[in-house]
């Protein structure tokens, strides 16, 4: 049966980073120019969201807390033979931000509705 | 106009108006042109101009020399510019520089918020006209310069100014001399602003030519200069198709969410029966959680 391994150094070793997340897939995956290209056009809109710009399209988002008693953990994927594949974690992060195009950022963002699983989870797995 | 030379943020529009008081126009009746530049270039921002000034003024601008922008030198355009500015107790003029940046995200905005280059355009003019009302000038006539049909954009402005009799047509900027000086203020606007363009990407570029897409130096800026992922420094409008298919053919493919959320059902769909395969419930799927099992 395929599997897969997570390997986790202690995470507090690991480096900080700073996680953005784009509403569009990028077929690329590598290191890219964020900080001139990317971080240069961010900033606020009139009602105080974050704003910024991909590609001309116009990205309006929020910055979201990793809930406290949680880590937000980065893997590197690798192939493990027949056997599956290595999780490997890379690096932590505490807070993410996120953009929606054009929307402005609301509660009903998967990204900021997915910690209310948290909660549920914790109900039905502990105890 | 030295604010134009200093427009440093030059991702959000910037506004500027003659300085002097311009006494005589809040006491008589005025005439007043509109006209843009830089309208089809894929570089830099769009320039929306207005000029005014007294109907009793009327022959003495018509005999500075002013003319449709582009039949004048540049060289020669910055001298009118500075000879009407040097008239601005008797006139004005007030301009708005459209971002390369705002054009981009106007037009490649969500579909319900997305704007037109005319929509723009149309609302700059319009808001042109406000101003200039607001400032206190008493205009009866308003001179508008158009691309598209003036028909329409004629109504459009006549019912927003009832008071106003408003000209919306083509060619304006050489048959009204009110045109023709806004045109000018508007050239000379956009030509200091790319001359001396603040590049937020850290990378100055000399030579970005005329900014339209058939021009080879533009051409040659808009490869040299892109980013396999990012795209264009931010002088560029990225909803131009020159941009567009550059990116597309050349460059990281990107897909918005939207688009590929799209499930396009193939004919076999219909006749294929599919395994049934246990449903998420909505929470999860709101919520982009997912079991995985392999990846």
């Amino acid at each position: 049966m395929m599997a897969i391994r997570m390997t986790a150094e202690p995470l507090d070793a690991l480096s900080k980073v700073n996680v953005q997340q784009l509403p569009c897939t990028v077929n690329f995956s590598g290191k890219a120019s964020v900080a001139q290209r990317f971080d240069t056009h961010k900033g606020k809109t009139e009602d105080g969201h974050s704003s910024a710009y991909f590609r001309g399209y116009p990205l309006v988002g929020a910055e979201i807390d990793v809930p406290s008693g949680y880590k937000g953990v980065i893997f590197t994927s690798t192939s493990d033979g027949d056997h599956g594949r290595i999780l490997k974690a890379k690096s932590t992060f505490d807070k993410m931000s996120y953009y929606n195009w054009s929307n402005k950022p609301s509660a009903v963002d998967p990204q900021q509705s997915v910690v209310e699983w948290l909660s549920v989870s914790r109900a039905i797995h502990l105890d | 106009m030295d604010a134009v030379d200093n427009w440093v943020d030059n991702s959000i529009n910037l506004e500027i108006s003659s300085t002097e008081e311009p006494t005589l126009c809040f006491e008589e009746d005025c005439v007043l042109g509109i006209d843009e530049a830089g309208r089809g270039p894929v570089l830099g921002p769009m320039v929306y101009g207005t000029a005014y000034w007294p109907l009793s003024k009327s022959k003495h601008f018509g005999e500075m020399g002013l003319d449709d922008s582009k039949v004048l030198s540049e060289a020669d355009r910055e001298k009118l510019f500075e000879l009407y500015n040097k008239e601005n107790a008797i006139s004005g003029w007030h301009l708005v520089c459209i971002s390369p940046v705002t054009i981009s995200k106007s037009m490649l905005a969500k579909d319900n918020q997305r704007e037109s280059l005319n929509e723009l355009s149309h609302n700059a003019a319009i808001h042109l006209i406000r101003v200039t009302l607001r400032r206190g000038v008493r205009v009866t006539e308003v001179y508008v310069d158009t691309v598209g049909p003036p028909e329409k954009y004629e109504a459009k402005l006549q019912a927003l100014f009832p008071e106003i009799k408003i000209t919306v047509s083509k060619k304006a900027d050489s048959l009204f001399k009110c045109v023709s000086a806004a045109s000018i203020c508007a050239k000379v606007a956009r030509d200091r602003a790319l001359k001396s363009w603040s590049w937020r990407e850290g990378t100055t570029y000399e030579k970005i030519g005329s900014g339209y897409p058939g021009d080879p130096v533009t051409k040659k800026f808009l490869r040299d200069s892109c980013d396999p992922i990012f795209g264009f420094p931010s002088v560029t409008r990225f909803s131009w198709s020159t941009a567009e298919d550059l990116l597309a053919k050349e460059h990281v493919k990107v897909q918005w969410t939207l688009e590929s959320n799209k499930k396009s059902k193939g004919a076999m769909d219909l006749f294929v029966k599919k395994e049934a395969t246990p449903k998420e419930d909505a929470f999860f799927t709101n919520r982009c959680i997912q079991q995985v099992v392999s990846l």
